[in-house]
């Protein structure tokens, strides 16, 4: 699904990355984990265009591939299929602040895709009623517990129909109370098939996972099946 | 001959350098009136100290102890009966118009015929000259009331001004003067008056020294020695040895037309109201064109083409570090030389402009700031979702960023309400600046007009100021 190959990133004169080859297959749940500072946060925002890369290559599906610029900006028409390939939840949820949580599901599929207000208003209520969230329909973000941002974050996600959901240490803001809430989300996600990819510190997150990788200094220094 | 005499203060005589020649000019070392100043001073063996001034606020700097005497052009009228000197010159009006006009061949071509639009003339602010057109002309000529004598002559050889009136010795120097030899005085002059230097009331002793003085330089030719160095020597002057030697003060004079009636209230808070309306007119129009204006540079020095954000940059810096007053000077008197189709707007129009303009680029960096102070994750959650870059900017940061500028840009809004006085400077008749001309005919009702004034511009910011925190409240509680 995802083929990553030597991957090399600067910041300034600091090496993030340091040749990173990795391999994610279909309908797999894959977990990257290590230090802070390892560069695994700065991974996951190559594979979506979020920032540019150096050096290797980033293959998605088969028709997808994301060069190695040397610093300078990938080219735009490339990072909009990249984005509506490859969808990502952020570890401060990102809501936007002036819609409620249902506009803030139809975002995507609204303004990226032009899907008609009722066809994405459909989908969005049963994206929200899939995180259990069928009550919050019209609740503004502020409004909302940390956890209850992030399943709609989650859902906001999927509503343009993602063949891989990337995400970025999504329990890591949480009161702990409320990391179980959103980790069931995920775990359901994971076992309808969903191609994800986690970012994380949570321990029992990554034992979910089908493979873990674990990152150090700009490289991958182990991979395997998590430890139960 | 009497010496300057140590142990004597100078004598501080007020003027107005922006008057210019054929009066004060050359850094205030020339000027048939320089040298007059110098003449007296020396008779009463003092030295002569220039003070500097708004011409039409100099009566006010002498009550207030400021100044010993005022000598800069004053006109005699009956309000200075007891504080005026004998006169030390005999002014005429005349009428200037360019030399190509052949419409106003007299003074009665001034009046506005069937239909057609009114001439503009323009006069200097408090000047004889406005009063007479005032009286005897009224609402049959549309009068334009400036600050500054060089600006106004020179909006008539641009022929934005139908014609200017001035006092003779102003438009003898002015007109052969004029670079591009634009200019002509018509021979018929009007509403010959007096040139006095003003004193305090209670200064008796230096009035009558200044009027022996000045009968001294009669007689002995010094005053008509340096008045023809100036070209002004002429036949008029010659009656001035008889009107210095009558016995001047609380005397009713033969010149009738310049007196000033006492003023009629229910006329001047009409004309005030009218003026009022015309702030409104400016701060009105220039606000929401402000803000667009703002809005626009703010984004596309965030989100352009790099090649405009030095430009942009540069267009909000000079607009911020440069006085209003000076940016209305450029827009009304420089920019319509090179865009003619300018030069027949309205003046308010300018008024309009310049607000908006020097309003924008503060609006600019409120709007910027908002802009930057959003979290970058809003954006780069809405590039994760695909949206283009200016559909996030458009859908998701601009409309959070204009929320959170509120309350910066609407304080500028009361602050741009009150900054619609310096459209006075180019003789947009706004409040302040009308306040100005009934003040300059009614100088003992200085204190009822500044009251009716205050009042009428508070009860119109007071409830922007309202409106403002209400907007700011809304868009503050309203997340």
């Amino acid at each position: 699904m995802i083929r990553i190959s030597n991957l090399v990133k600067y910041y300034g004169p600091t090496q993030i990355l340091r040749g990173v080859s990795l391999e994610l297959r279909s309908g797999e749940l894959t977990a990257i984990v290590g230090p802070s500072g390892s560069g695994k946060s700065t991974l996951l925002r190559c594979i979506n265009g979020l920032e540019s890369f150096h050096e290797g290559e980033i293959a998605i599906g088969d028709s997808l591939k994301l060069q190695g610029t040397r610093g300078a900006p990938q080219p735009p028409n490339l990072l909009l299929d990249v984005r509506r390939t490859v969808g990502m939840v952020f570890q401060q949820f990102n809501l936007f602040p002036h819609y409620t949580a249902i506009q803030n599901v139809m975002a995507g599929p609204r303004l990226a895709l032009g899907h008609t207000k009722a066809q994405a208003e459909k989908h969005a209520q049963e994206l929200l009623n899939r995180v259990g969230l069928k009550e919050f329909y019209h609740a503004k973000p502020m409004n909302l517990s940390g956890g209850q941002q992030q399943r709609v974050a989650i859902a906001r996600a999927l509503a343009v129909n993602p063949s891989v959901m990337l995400f970025d240490e999504p329990t890591s803001s949480l009161d702990p109370a409320m990391v179980a809430e959103v980790t069931a989300v995920m775990r359901n996600l994971a076992r309808e098939g969903q191609t994800m990819i986690v970012v994380t510190h949570d321990d029992d997150l990554a034992r979910e996972a089908h493979i873990v990788h674990r990152m150090e200094a700009g490289r991958i220094v182990s991979s395997g099946s998590p430890k139960h | 001959m009497a010496y300057a005499q140590p142990g004597k203060p100078p004598l501080k005589w007020g003027m107005d350098s922006t008057g210019g020649a054929p009066y004060i000019f050359d850094n205030n070392t020339k000027g048939f009136e320089v040298e007059l100043a110098g003449f007296l001073a020396n008779e009463l063996g003092r030295t002569s100290e220039p003070v500097n001034n708004k011409w039409d606020k100099l009566p006010e700097e002498l009550k207030l102890g400021r100044l010993d005497i005022v000598l800069n052009g004053y006109e005699y009228s009956d309000r200075y009966q007891n504080i005026a000197s004998v006169p030390y010159y005999i002014y005429t009006l005349t009428l200037v118009v360019h030399t190509e006009n052949s419409d106003i061949k007299t003074w009665e071509d001034l009046r506005s015929r069937d239909g057609r639009p009114k001439k503009k003339v323009g006069v200097l602010e408090g000047s004889a000259a406005q009063r007479y057109l005032e009286k005897s002309f009224g609402e049959d000529i549309d009068l334009e009331v400036h600050d500054d004598v060089s600006n106004t002559y020179n909006l008539v050889g641009k022929k934005r001004l139908d014609a200017t009136v001035q006092d003779n010795p102003a438009a003898q120097y002015y007109v052969p003067n004029d670079p591009g030899k634009r200019l002509k005085l018509l021979p018929e002059t009007k509403a010959e008056g007096f040139y006095v230097i003003l004193t305090r009331e209670e200064d008796r002793e230096l009035r009558e020294r200044i009027d022996t003085a000045l009968r001294k330089g009669l007689s002995d030719g010094k005053l008509e020695k340096i008045y023809s160095s100036y070209g002004l020597w002429n036949k008029d002057q010659e009656r001035l040895g008889y009107w210095s030697n009558k016995t001047w003060g609380g005397q009713p004079l033969e010149q009738t037309e310049l007196t000033t009636p006492p003023i009629d209230w229910k006329f001047a808070i009409k004309l005030l109201l009218y003026a009022a309306g015309v702030t409104v007119l400016l701060a009105i129009c220039s606000m929401p064109l402000a803000t667009l204006l703002g809005m626009l540079v703010a984004i596309l020095r965030l989100y352009g083409p790099s090649v405009l954000r030095p430009l942009l940059t540069a267009y909000v810096e000079i607009l911020r570090g440069t006085p209003l007053l000076l940016q209305l000077y450029f827009l009304y008197y420089f920019i319509p030389d090179y865009v003619p189709f300018l030069k027949d707007l309205p003046k308010w129009y300018f008024g309009v402009l310049g607000l908006a303009l020097n309003y924008s680029a503060s609006q600019a960096e409120h709007f910027r700031g908002a802009f930057l102070n959003l979290p970058r994750g809003q954006y780069e959650a809405a590039l994760s979702l695909g949206m283009t870059r200016w559909t996030a900017i458009r859908h998701i940061i601009a409309p959070q960023a204009f929320r959170s500028a509120v309350p910066s840009v609407t304080n500028d809004f009361v602050a741009l309400f009150k900054d619609t006085a310096v459209c006075s400077v180019i003789a947009v008749m706004e409040l302040t600046k009308q306040y100005n001309t009934l003040f300059n005919n009614h100088r003992d009702q200085m204190l009822p007009l500044v009251a009716i004034t205050a009042c009428m511009y508070l009860m119109m910011s007071y409830p922007l100021a309202l409106v403002s925190k209400r907007l700011e409240h809304n868009a503050v509680g309203g997340r």
